[in-house]
C-alpha cells in the first residue's frame, strides 16, 4: 500500500472515529435526561434512504405536536418524547427495529412505518408483544389485517378510488381513463381500486402503465397512454414522480386532465412541476376549503416554523398520529390512573370524533381504519392548492 | 407512436451513453469494475446545481464546477480504490467503490437533504411537432451534447498522443509500461475523462428531468453499465451504441410490450448478448493465454 | 500446538453459543443473532462460489429470494409442513442454480459479475410483477410459523437454537467439501483455469455443482428467513443485498470459511451498533467497508492469524497471502 492511500485511510479512520464520538456524545446527552416523567414513543420510519424526504416531513409534524402536547403534559403532567429509529422503510430493518422497541418497556406506542411492506414485516412482532403500531401513511385497504394492535391513519385506497372514480366519471364526465402508477404496494393498490371502481361505472380503461421507484423518465409510458387518447389520467404516485409525470406529459402534448391520489398533496409538487401541474386535481385528506381549528392551528405553526406555505399530507398525518396517541394516553390514565400499552390500544381503538388536522374528525372502525374517511377534491393552481369546485 | 418512442429512447440512451463510455474506459483498461460511477454522476450534478444557484444562473460556470468536482472525485477514486490493487483481484476495487457509493450518497443526503431538488430554470425550449410526434428542444439539446462529447472523446482517443497511450495501456498495461508510457498517469487520465463525462451527464440529466437527489445515480449507472456491456466493454463506439440501443429497447419494450416488464426484457437481452458474444456486440474478444 | 489451541478456542466458542439462551432473554439480541445466522449461511455459500472457485457472482440474493418465495408458497398455498418445504425449497433453488450455471459458464470475471447482477434484477422485477404467484410488490404475508416434528417454533430463542444448528451443519458441509479432493479441484479452477483443465479437472462439471450446492444453502437460508419473519417482499432480495453479502465475505476474508461467519456477524451487528449515530449511520457504514478493504486486505481472520503467525509469514512472504485471497483468479480475463 502506498503512502498516499495510507494517508487517506488514516484520514478516513480519524473521520469515522470523530463522527462516531460526536454523534455518540450527542445521543448520550439525550439519554441523560431519562426519568420517570417521560413517556417514550417509538418512531420507525425512513429517515435515510430512498424515502428519506417523507421521513423528514414526519419529524416536522411530530415536533409541532410534541411542543403543543408537552406544554400541557400528558397523563398528569408527564412529557412525551420520541425515540427515532431509521428503517429506510426497508422491511428487514423495520422488523429489527420492532424487536428493539418491543423489548424497551419504556416505549408505549410506535409509529411504523412509511410503506405497507415495512409495516407488515414488523406487524407480527408488535402484535405478539402487544404494542400499538400506528401507521401514519400506508393506504393499503388490507393494512390492518395482521392484528388488533395495528392502526391506520390514512384513508385507504378503496376510499380514495371511490372518490377518484366519482370525480372522473360523475364530475369530469370522462368516458375513457388511463392509470399510470408506481409499481409498489401503494401504487398497485391505487391502480387496482381505481380500475375496479371505474369499470363498475362503465368507463373504458384506455391504459394501465407502471413505473419503478427509481424511474425518472416516463415518456415511454406516456407515449403509449397518448395513443389510447384518454380524457382523464389517474396518477398513483408520490409528489416527486407525480410532478415529473405531468410535466413530461405536457411536453409530449398530452392535454388530458390529471387526477391523483392524496399522496401528491405537497407544496413540493409546484417546485418540481412548475406551471405544468396547474389544473391537476387531487384528493386532500384534509379539509382545505373549510379548515377546522386543529388544521388552521397546525398550518399556521408549520408555516411559521418551517417557512413553507402549507404542510403536506405526511407532516399533517404525523402531527395527528402523535395527538391521537396522546389522547389515548390521557384517556387511559383518567380511567386507570396508570398508562399501559394495552390501555393505549383499547383507548385508541375507541377513538371517536377526535378533532384532527388530517381529517375533520377521526373515528376508528372495528378494523382500526378510519370510519367515514372524507376526501376533499383540491385543484392545483399557480403554486397553491384550492378547493375544487365544478 | 414508433418515431416518438424512438426519440424517447434516444434521449434516454444518450444520457446512458455518457456514463457508459466511462464504464467502458475504466473497465476496459483495468478489467475491473467500479460501482461508484453513479455517485460521481450525482456529485457532478449537485456541484453544478449549487454553483448555478449560488451564481444566480451562470450555466457555463455551473458546468465547469460539475466537470472539476467530478474529475477530482474520479482521480481520487482511482488513487484509493484502484491503484493499490492494480494487479490483483477486481474484487477489492469493487468493494471499495461499493463502500464509497454508500457513503457519498449518505454524505450528500446529510449536506443537502433528502428532498428532490428541481432545476431552478425553465429549460423547455421550442417544440418541433411532426404529426403525432413531439420533439422538444431540450431533447435535441441532450442528444446533441451527448453526440458532441462522444465525437470529442473519439478524437481524443484516436488523434492525440495521450489517446494513443491510452489505447496502448488498455491493450496491455505491462507492455505499455515497458514502452515508457507512464501508465499511472494514463489510468488517472482515463478516470478523469470518464468522471468528467459523468459529471456533465449528471448536470444534464438533473436539468432535463428537473430532479436532483442523492440516489439519482444508482439506477442510471446500472443501466449504463448494462449498455456498455451490451455494446462492448473497452470499446468507446461499442459502449455508445450499446447505451443508445438500450435506451431505444427500453422505450420500445415499455411502449409495445409492457412497462412492468421493460427492465426484465432489457436485462434478458443483455444476458443473451453476453452468452453469444461475451465481449459485447462491438467489443473485441481477447484471447485467453496462459 | 496450534491445532490444540484452535480446539480449545473452538470449544470455548461452542460453549458460549450454547449457553447464551440460558443466560440471556432478550428478544432483540436473539433477533440480531438469528439474522446473523441467516447471513452466515448466505455468506459461507457465496464464499465457496467466489472465494474458493473464483466464480464472480454478484446475484446471490436472488437465490436467497428464490428459496424464500418457494418455501412461503409451499407452506402457505400448498399446505406443506415446514420441514418438507424447507428441504424442497433448498432443492428447488439448487435446480435454479444449475439452470443459471449453464449460461454462466460462458462468462468470466466482470462479465459474470454483470450477468449475475442482471439475474438478480430480473428476479426482483419478476417477483414484483408476477402478482398472482408472488403477491406482487405487497409481498406474501402470513407465512405459517414453522413447526419441527410437531413442535411449534415461536420464540426468537427457539429460532436461535435452530439457526445455530443450521450454521454448524452448513459450515461442516462446506468445510468437508473444501478439504476434500473436490475442494482442491475448486481452488485449482480459481487459481488457474487453464492449468486446472490441463491436469484433468472437469471444469464445467465442477462449476455447475458449485452453483447447485451454494444455491441449495442460499435457498435454505431464504426459507428460514421467510418463516422467521413470516412476511417477505421483493425488496428483501434486491441487488444491494448481494452487495452486502460481498462486503461480508470481504470483511471475513475471501476464501476463508470461518471468516464468512465472523464477517456476516459483524456486518449484521455493525449497523445495529451504529444506530446511535442516527443520520450518520450510512456514511460510517460505507466508510467502514472502504477502510476494511484498504487496511485488512486478508479480512479480519486473515489479519488476526497474520498477527498470530507474524514470524511465519515473514519467512515466506510470497506464498501465504495467496492462500487467502483471490488475487490470482482474474488475471487473465
Amino acid at each position: 500500500m502506498n503512502t498516499f492511500v495510507k494517508k487517506i485511510a488514516g484520514l478516513l479512520s480519524v473521520g469515522v472515529l470523530s463522527i462516531g464520538l460526536l454523534a455518540g456524545c450527542g445521543s448520550g446527552s439525550d439519554k441523560a435526561s431519562k426519568d420517570d416523567n417521560i413517556i417514550y414513543l417509538g418512531a420507525a420510519g425512513p429517515f435515510t434512504g430512498d424515502n428519506a424526504e417523507y421521513g423528514t416531513e414526519w419529524k416536522k409534524g411530530f415536533d409541532i405536536a410534541l411542543e403543543e402536547i408537552n406544554a400541557k403534559g400528558v397523563a398528569g403532567g408527564k412529557k412525551l418524547q420520541i425515540i427515532y429509529e431509521d428503517t429506510q422503510s426497508d422491511p428487514k430493518q423495520s422488523a429489527t427495529v420492532a424487536q428493539k422497541f418491543v423489548k424497551n418497556d419504556k416505549i408505549y406506542a410506535v409509529f411504523c412505518d412509511f410503506t405497507t411492506n415495512s409495516t407488515w414485516s414488523a406487524a407480527p412482532i408488535y402484535q405478539k408483544a402487544g404494542l400499538v403500531q400506528l401507521a401514519p401513511n400506508p393506504s393499503h385497504p388490507q393494512l390492518t389485517k395482521p392484528g388488533n394492535y395495528i392502526f391506520q391513519l390514512c384513508p385507504t385506497q378503496a376510499d380514495q378510488a371511490k372518490a377518484l372514480s366519482t370525480l372522473a366519471v360523475d364530475e369530469l364526465k370522462a368516458k375513457k381513463i388511463a392509470v399510470i402508477y408506481l409499481n409498489t404496494d401503494f401504487g398497485k393498490a391505487v391502480k387496482d381500486n381505481v380500475v375496479t371502481a371505474a369499470k363498475a361505472k362503465g368507463v373504458e380503461i384506455a391504459g394501465e402503465e407502471s413505473y419503478l421507484p427509481t424511474d425518472k423518465d416516463f415518456k415511454a409510458q406516456l407515449t403509449k397512454i397518448k395513443t389510447g387518447n384518454p380524457e382523464v389520467i389517474v396518477l398513483g404516485s408520490y409528489y416527486t414522480d407525480g410532478a415529473l409525470i405531468v410535466k413530461q406529459a405536457r411536453d409530449l402534448g398530452i392535454n388530458a386532465q390529471f387526477i391523483a391520489s392524496s399522496s401528491v398533496h405537497s407544496p413540493a409538487l409546484f417546485q418540481l412541476g412548475g406551471s405544468a401541474v396547474n389544473g391537476l386535481i387531487t384528493m386532500s385528506v384534509f379539509n382545505v376549503s373549510n379548515p377546522g381549528e386543529t388544521l388552521k392551528n397546525f398550518s399556521a405553526k408549520y408555516s411559521s416554523k418551517y417557512k413553507a406555505n402549507e404542510p403536506d399530507t405526511f407532516a399533517t398525518q404525523a402531527y395527528d398520529a402523535i395527538r391521537l396517541i396522546a389522547n389515548a394516553i390521557n384517556k387511559t390514565y383518567e380511567k386507570n390512573k396508570k398508562v399501559t400499552r394495552q390501555g393505549i390500544r383499547d383507548e385508541l381503538a375507541s377513538t371517536k370524533d377526535f378533532p384532527a388536522a388530517s381529517q375533520d374528525s377521526i373515528t376508528y372502525s372495528a378494523n382500526r381504519q378510519l370510519e367515514n374517511a372524507k376526501l376533499y377534491p383540491i385543484i392545483a393552481k399557480d403554486g397553491k392548492f384550492l378547493p375544487y369546485k365544478k | 407512436m414508433l418515431t416518438q418512442q424512438i426519440i424517447n429512447g434516444l434521449t434516454l440512451g444518450s444520457l446512458y451513453a455518457l456514463l457508459a463510455v466511462g464504464f467502458s474506459l475504466i473497465c476496459g483498461i483495468l478489467n475491473m469494475i467500479t460501482f461508484s460511477h453513479g455517485e460521481i454522476f450525482m456529485i457532478g450534478a449537485f456541484s453544478g446545481l449549487y454553483t448555478i444557484i449560488a451564481l444566480g444562473g451562470n450555466l457555463p460556470l455551473g458546468l465547469a464546477a460539475a466537470v472539476v468536482v467530478s474529475a477530482a472525485a474520479g482521480i481520487l477514486t482511482e488513487r484509493i480504490a484502484f491503484r493499490p490493487f492494480r494487479n490483483e483481484s477486481p474484487l477489492s476495487p469493487a468493494l471499495i467503490t461499493i463502500g464509497l457509493s454508500i457513503s457519498l450518497q449518505a454524505g450528500i443526503l446529510l449536506l443537502f437533504g433528502a428532498d428532490t431538488k428541481p432545476f431552478p430554470y425553465n429549460v423547455s425550449a421550442h417544440k418541433f411537432i411532426l404529426g403525432n410526434t413531439v420533439i422538444s428542444g431540450i431533447e435535441v439539446f441532450v442528444i446533441g451534447i451527448s453526440i458532441l462529447l462522444m465525437i470529442m472523446l473519439h478524437l481524443f482517443i484516436h488523434y492525440t498522443r495521450w489517446g494513443l497511450a491510452l489505447r496502448a495501456t488498455s491493450q496491455r498495461i505491462e507492455a505499455a509500461d515497458i514502452m515508457g508510457i507512464s501508465t499511472n498517469r494514463i489510468i488517472a487520465i482515463a478516470f478523469c475523462t470518464a468522471s468528467l463525462l459523468a459529471g456533465i451527464d449528471g448536470l444534464l440529466a438533473g436539468a432535463y428531468y428537473s430532479a436532483f437527489y442523492p440516489r439519482m445515480g444508482v439506477a442510471i449507472s446500472l443501466k449504463a453499465l448494462a449498455g456498455a456491456t451490451f455494446g462492448g466493454i473497452g470499446s468507446i463506439q461499442g459502449a455508445m451504441a450499446g447505451a443508445l440501443s438500450l435506451g431505444v429497447i427500453e422505450s420500445l419494450a415499455a411502449g409495445y410490450i409492457s412497462a412492468s416488464y421493460r427492465d426484465v426484457i432489457a436485462f434478458t437481452i443483455l444476458i443473451f448478448v453476453l452468452l453469444i458474444k461475451p465481449s459485447g456486440l462491438l467489443g473485441q474478444m481477447r484471447e485467453e493465454k496462459v | 500446538m496450534i491445532r490444540n489451541r484452535k480446539y480449545i478456542l473452538l470449544q470455548i466458542i461452542a460453549v458460549a453459543i450454547i449457553s447464551v439462551p440460558f443466560i440471556l432473554d432478550d428478544k432483540y439480541i436473539f433477533h440480531i443473532a438469528v439474522m446473523s445466522g441467516i447471513y452466515m449461511i448466505l455468506s459461507m455459500s457465496l464464499n465457496v462460489q467466489l472465494g474458493f472457485t473464483g466464480l464472480f457472482s454478484f446475484g446471490h440474493a436472488a437465490f436467497y429470494g428464490i428459496g424464500a418465495y418457494a418455501s412461503a408458497l409451499l407452506t402457505r398455498d400448498l399446505g406443506l409442513p415446514f420441514v418438507a418445504a424447507f428441504i424442497l425449497s433448498g432443492l428447488f433453488t439448487a435446480f435454479i442454480g444449475t439452470l443459471i450455471a449453464l449460461p454462466a459458464l460462458r462468462l468470466k470475471g466482470i462479465f459474470l459479475a454483470i450477468g449475475t447482477m442482471c439475474f438478480n434484477e430480473i428476479f426482483c422485477l419478476l417477483s414484483t410483477n408476477l402478482e398472482s404467484l408472488t403477491g406482487g410488490p405487497a409481498g406474501l404475508p402470513d407465512i405459517p410459523v414453522p413447526s419441527v416434528f410437531g413442535l411449534e417454533i415461536t420464540q426468537p430463542k427457539d429460532y436461535y437454537i435452530l439457526i445455530t444448528l443450521l450454521v454448524l451443519v452448513t459450515y461442516k458441509v462446506f468445510d468437508n467439501l473444501i478439504k476434500s479432493r473436490h475442494g482442491r479441484a475448486l481452488t485449482s479452477i480459481r487459481d488457474d483455469e487453464i492449468a486446472a483443465r490441463a491436469i484433468g479437472v472437469n471444469i464445467t462439471n465442477y462449476k455447475i455443482k458449485v452453483f447447485a450446492i451454494t444455491a441449495f444453502f442460499a435457498g435454505l437460508s431464504g426459507s428460514f428467513f421467510a418463516h422467521y419473519l413470516s412476511y417477505i417482499s421483493p425488496s428483501n432480495f434486491a441487488l444491494s443485498e448481494s452487495f452486502n453479502l460481498m462486503a461480508m465475505i470481504a470483511l471475513g476474508g475471501i476464501g476463508n470459511l470461518p471468516g464468512s461467519i465472523v464477517g456476516a456477524g459483524i456486518l449484521v451487528i455493525i449497523p445495529e451498533v451504529f444506530r446511535f449515530l442516527q443520520d450518520y449511520r450510512e456514511l460510517i457504514y460505507g466508510l467502514t467497508i472502504v477502510l476494511i478493504v484498504l487496511l485488512l486486505p486478508q479480512g479480519i481472520i486473515g489479519w488476526i492469524s497474520g498477527l498470530l503467525h507474524r514470524q511465519q509469514t515473514s519467512q515466506d512472504l510470497a506464498g501465504s497471502p495467496k492462500k487467502f485471497s483471490v488475487e490470482t483468479i482474474l488475471h487473465r480475463i
